[in-house]
């Protein structure tokens, strides 16, 4: 492949999970910009709420996992449930749900103060 | 709004960037806004010059735009008859023939169908290489980002490690 006009790039970069967008921050300051700009974080927000609309998080009691269900799906088609993994920095007890906005959770660990922001895409 | 006047066994001669002749029906052809508003604007006479696609990537747009084009005629006869069920089954063969259609071309081939779609503005195409464009990048690292679409990095080394200290979460 060779060099992509902007306008390209924005069409590319939106269907992305935010993992991937954070990590190409760094490719070029044109991207950096992109992915940092208003109209985009807006565009992909909106994008991130479709999907998220029919699914549902679940926590499982004195589990470390959490759970994302397909609502559309699940009746019929349990292979829509997937499990993620939350890969807590150190081991805890247990997992308290704090709040959700904009398709992130808002976790505690209970041990101690340390907040962790959860997101799926 | 004027429509266009699009019959359905006028055909337009479309010449690619390497001098190629296309043909393709009118009806065919308005899948591309650039190619619908020529005809609003009725200036489709002649071949009509598509400078930034080359052949092999035209065959390709219009094999796209055939198959989607017979489809949506299937469609709206099934529509009339009420089978609902037979409309459901189209549009899934229809998603797996775009899947096999994408999955078939290497990168170059991507590249191009992405840019060429975008010049000839045809949205559903477009949107179809860019998801394969997507599902190709996802997991890179910004280094092979670079070097996937011939970037050089405009950070001084300094700037790169204080965005990647901010987001060492995307990089575990």
């Amino acid at each position: 492949m060779s060099y992509l006009p902007l306008e390209l790039v924005d069409e590319i970069l939106w269907t992305l999970p935010m993992k991937s967008l954070c990590r190409f921050k760094c490719v070029s300051k044109e991207w950096l910009n992109l992915i940092s700009s208003t109209h985009f974080v807006k565009m992909h927000l909106s994008r991130t709420e479709t999907l998220g609309r029919t699914r549902l998080r679940l926590l499982a009691n004195g589990m470390w996992d959490l759970f994302s269900v397909d609502l559309e799906t699940v009746s019929y088609n349990d292979d829509k449930i997937t499990m993620l993994g939350l890969n807590f920095p150190e081991e805890c007890a247990s997992i308290t749900c704090i709040g959700s906005c904009n398709g992130l959770l808002g976790l505690s660990t209970g041990f101690n103060t340390d907040l962790f922001v959860f997101t799926e895409y | 709004m004027s429509t266009p006047s699009v019959s359905v066994n006028r055909v337009l001669k479309l010449k690619s960037s390497d001098g190629e002749i296309f043909e393709v029906k009118q009806t065919v052809a308005v899948q591309s806004g650039v190619l619908k508003q020529m005809m609003e604007d009725g200036c489709t006479e002649g071949e009509i010059p598509l400078n930034n696609v080359d052949s092999p990537t035209l065959a390709k747009i219009i094999e796209w735009c055939n198959k989607h084009h017979d489809n949506d005629v299937e469609g709206r006869v099934l529509s009339e008859e009420r089978e609902k069920e037979k409309e459901k089954e189209k549009a899934a063969d229809m998603k797996k023939w775009e899947s096999e259609f994408i999955d078939a071309l290497n990168r170059d081939e991507i590249y191009f169908l992405l840019t060429g779609s975008n010049y000839m503005d045809i949205k559903e195409l477009l949107d179809c290489a860019a998801q394969k464009v997507a599902d190709m990048v996802k997991g890179k690292t910004p280094e092979a980002i670079r070097e996937m679409f011939n970037i050089q990095s405009d950070f001084t080394e300094e700037e790169e490690e204080a965005i990647r200290k901010e987001n060492q979460w995307a990089f575990d």
